[in-house]
């Protein structure tokens, strides 16, 4: 299928003051609030799964991901959106939890700069980089890798 | 475009190789099965035509020149000669590979081939001994074609086949008007012709009637030769009545004019009393395969899980209606959630039988493979099998086939001895390979067993401590040495055969059936043989299992496993040592409050779950008993793959996920503390 015309719309929305973005592209449906089932140890973004038609998907919180204490969820959303995983060659489904979604905007591939520990709370490798809307930074995510974060052992020994 | 109907063609072709296989199989034991022929015959045929549509040439040649000798075979009444099936079935594994690698060059294989399949032609003789004529392969027949009364409204076009038989050079057609014309179209025709037609391209004019025509071959040669019998003709032609089919074969100096029905959709003939009971086996289960292939159709899987999920889906929705029920009071939706509910439980029960298939559908790949190879080796062997009724998931089938086949290849290999040696041993000169399947619970257990070397306790331990996986000094059961063949690196092969014994085949067999969530054991005793178990779960995706909570977490323990329930204060239970006395015997106790680090208070009084083990009984904690689950399992993704102890989740009712808990692991859990 080509896309290319859509390519570079973003859906963007506020992971508490933060402004964050995934292709809009990838988004399969932005969800009301509802319990999320807690997975016995697991990694602290990991907030736990939703069951989403009929499968069972991860759902996770980005802020945690560098420390920040998890806000307690009293209004959010899930914001469902599937994420090629290169690696395996396979497409997966996973939910991020947000507190309102913001907008649709254009980015142009050019116009999006790497991310640094001044425009954005995520650590780098955990992105697509970093846009610069008027006056503020929206970063855009990548939440195939934010996934791979585990606990205690690296993602690759996973698969043994 | 043409990519995908070339994928579909290959994949038609192969399914209708497999057919011709079964039927080739089937020839072996009975060379004159006719609908064997037949079938093996079709196949071909059908496989020439679309082969050439496709531009697959060397598939066309072949698969011409097959057909030309069974069609021979077939119009003369022949049995089929034993050197034909394996080169018949050689002819298959080209066409296989001609689809399946068409890049590579295959132009002397088939050369070679197809002059083989010549000269065999040539030696088939197209007559019996008793022809009276060398009329080149001309028959004389009879024909009477009696429609139905409906006959226009189902769209037949009787003029057409009326011409079609007309057209038959040198053909004597009658109308005739029927006497039962509540029963049958006020016409009837009948008609006599000498051709060189084959007998299916006769039945071809009738292939929309094939119940309203009678096909009978009168003569093998042509009765328009014999002068009197034009005679009788010319009188019958005058008085416009019916052929008599006695006169008309008094003609002939043959006599094996029976009627040839059609033979498209009957089935092969009732085994005789003197044929073995194998063969019978053999013949019965193809019945059965032919039954099946009659009622079915085929299906994609992705839509068959897709399938589940929706009825994953309704089951939810159908919760959503309860719960609305309960909020307004409305009886009347009470009642519709009931019948709902009956409906999408039927429907849940029916979706997860269609993925079911039975592990006869395996079967055929292992005759064959068994027949080949001991041809190979020199070694006589039988195969038999039992229980391949026993059904299960169409995954784990399509993934067991590969480790079978390794299974059954060693057995045929290291374990089955020559004819030699077995009448050495006095064992009788034929080898049994024997395939058991059965269910027991909510599992499938497959057995192979041969009666064959089976495995020296002594030479595996020596192999062991020469490969390093044994210390000299060290202590082993019988049992465990077995379990050694299951490492990787490991082979016991005294010589490296092509078929097997490279040290690369029992771990990977162990890895593919652990990934089925199944197991897999060997047991052997030197001269009797050596038996494979494997025992499998009936289904990936279902489970019915036990539903409790610890806390705010739902946690499922699949139910065949579960001995009992009980309930006791927490004090009881011997924390310390993780042990509870139950009937004077201490079980080992797992806390999955603890062990899942769920943080909240432990009640005072804990539910405890005795679980059944290999050879013990182990406690599992929860706070409360919630019931029975029909847990359709689903996977909790990479992402939670450190999830030592939990093997997936379940969607409830309620549309809440439960964790589905793996308990073999528990249990290594417990043994290694055991060990500690």
């Amino acid at each position: 299928m080509d896309n290319r015309i859509d390519n570079n719309f973003y859906l963007t929305f506020y992971a508490k003051d933060d402004l964050m973005a995934v292709k809009v592209q990838t988004v399969v449906e932005v969800l009301e609030q509802q319990p999320i089932t807690k997975i016995p140890k697991s990694p602290a973004h990991i907030m736990g799964v939703i069951s989403f038609r009929g499968e069972i998907i991860p759902v996770i919180d980005p802020r945690v991901i560098i420390g920040l204490p998890s806000p307690p969820l009293t209004e959010f959303i899930i914001i469902v959106h599937t994420v090629k995983n290169e690696r395996y060659n396979e497409t997966l489904t996973v939910g991020v939890i947000a507190y309102s979604v913001n907008n649709v905007i254009e980015i142009k591939p050019l116009d999006i700069l790497p991310a640094t520990e001044f425009n954005t709370i995520i650590p780098a490798e955990y992105t697509f980089g970093v846009y610069q809307d008027v006056g503020r930074f929206i970063t855009i995510l990548n939440t195939d890798k934010i996934l791979a974060i585990s606990n205690n052992k690296s993602h690759d020994d996973n698969q043994n | 475009m043409f990519d995908q109907f070339k994928e579909k063609y290959i994949e038609e072709v192969n399914d209708l190789l497999n057919d011709m296989e079964g039927a080739l199989l089937l020839l072996e034991n009975t060379p004159d099965n006719i609908d064997s022929i037949n079938k093996v015959f079709r196949v071909m045929h059908t496989i020439k035509g679309t082969s050439g549509m496709y531009d697959f040439k060397e598939a066309e040649t072949l698969t011409h020149k097959i057909e030309n000798i069974y069609g021979r075979i077939r119009d003369n009444h022949l049995s089929v000669p034993k050197e034909l099936v394996p080169l018949t079935l050689e002819g298959v594994d080209i066409i296989r590979q001609l689809l399946n690698q068409p890049d590579e060059d295959y132009t002397n294989t088939i050369n070679n081939y197809t002059s083989r399949l010549s000269d065999f032609y040539e030696a088939t003789p197209t007559q019996d001994t008793t022809v009276e004529s060398n009329d080149n392969g001309v028959a004389t027949y009879y024909v009477v074609f009696k429609p139905e009364v409906n006959i226009s409204q189902r769209g037949v076009n009787l003029t057409r086949i009326i011409e079609d038989l007309d057209k038959i050079p040198g053909s004597v057609v009658l109308p005739h008007v029927s006497e039962d014309v509540e029963k049958y179209y006020m016409m009837f025709w009948d008609a006599v012709f000498a051709t060189d037609m084959s007998l299916s391209d006769i039945q071809e004019i009738f292939m929309f009637t094939p119940d309203e025509v009678t096909i009978t071959k009168i003569s093998r040669g042509d009765l328009f030769k014999n002068f009197d019998f034009v005679q009788e003709m010319q009188k019958r032609v005058t008085s416009g009545d019916e052929f008599d089919l006695e006169v008309l074969k008094s003609f002939s100096s043959d006599t094996t004019g029976t009627p040839v029905k059609q033979t498209a959709t009957s089935l092969p003939s009732v085994p005789s009393a003197e044929k073995s009971d194998r063969e019978e086996k053999i013949i019965i289960r193809n019945i059965e395969a032919i039954e099946n292939q009659k009622n079915s159709i085929k299906v994609d899987a992705d839509k068959l899980d897709e399938l589940m999920n929706l009825v994953s889906e309704l089951v939810v929705t159908k919760s959503e209606i309860l719960s609305l029920a309960g909020k307004y009071n409305q009886p009347e939706l009470y009642n519709l959630y009931e019948k709902i509910d009956k409906l999408s439980n039927k429907f849940k029960d029916n979706a997860l039988s269609i993925r079911l298939i039975p592990i006869e559908s395996m079967m055929l790949r292992f005759e064959r493979l068994v027949r080949d190879l001991s041809k190979e080796l020199g070694k006589e062997i039988d195969f038999v099998t039992e229980g391949t009724d026993t059904q299960l998931d169409k995954t784990i089938i399509d993934n067991l086939a590969v480790p079978l086949m390794h299974i059954i290849r060693n057995s045929i290999d290291h374990g089955i001895e020559s004819v030699e040696r077995r009448r050495e041993l006095k064992k009788p000169e034929r080898g049994i390979i024997k395939l058991t399947a059965f269910y027991s619970g909510t599992n499938v257990f497959i057995q192979v067993q041969d009666d064959g070397a089976g495995m020296n306790p002594e030479y595996l331990r020596k192999k062991a401590i020469e490969k390093g996986f044994l210390l000299p000094t060290q202590v082993v059961t019988t049992r465990q040495l077995y379990d050694l063949v299951f490492l990787p690196g490991f082979s016991t092969a005294q010589t490296i055969t092509g078929i097997s014994g490279r040290g690369v085949g029992m771990d990977v067999v162990k890895q593919n059936i652990i990934k089925l969530r199944g197991e897999i054991d060997m047991d052997s005793e030197v001269n009797l043989g050596t038996i494979t178990t494997i025992k499998l779960p009936l289904t990936l995706s279902i489970i019915d299992s036990l539903l409790v909570s610890i806390g705010e977490h739902l946690l499922l323990i699949p139910l065949y496993l579960i001995d009992s329930c009980i309930q006791t204060p927490i004090n009881k239970i011997d924390s310390e040592r993780k042990l509870f006395v139950y009937n004077d015997e201490p079980l080992p106790v797992i806390n999955l409050r603890l062990l899942f680090e769920i943080g909240d208070q432990q009640p005072e009084n804990t539910a405890l779950i005795l679980v059944k083990a290999k050879n013990m009984r182990i406690c599992l904690t929860a706070d409360k008993v919630i019931g029975e689950h029909q847990a359709v399992l689903k996977s909790l993704g990479r992402y939670f793959a450190e999830q030592e102890y939990i093997s997936g989740a379940s969607i409830l009712g309620d549309g809440r996920i439960a964790l589905v808990l793996d308990t073999d692991k528990l249990i290594r859990l417990v043994e290694k503390n055991k060990l500690n």
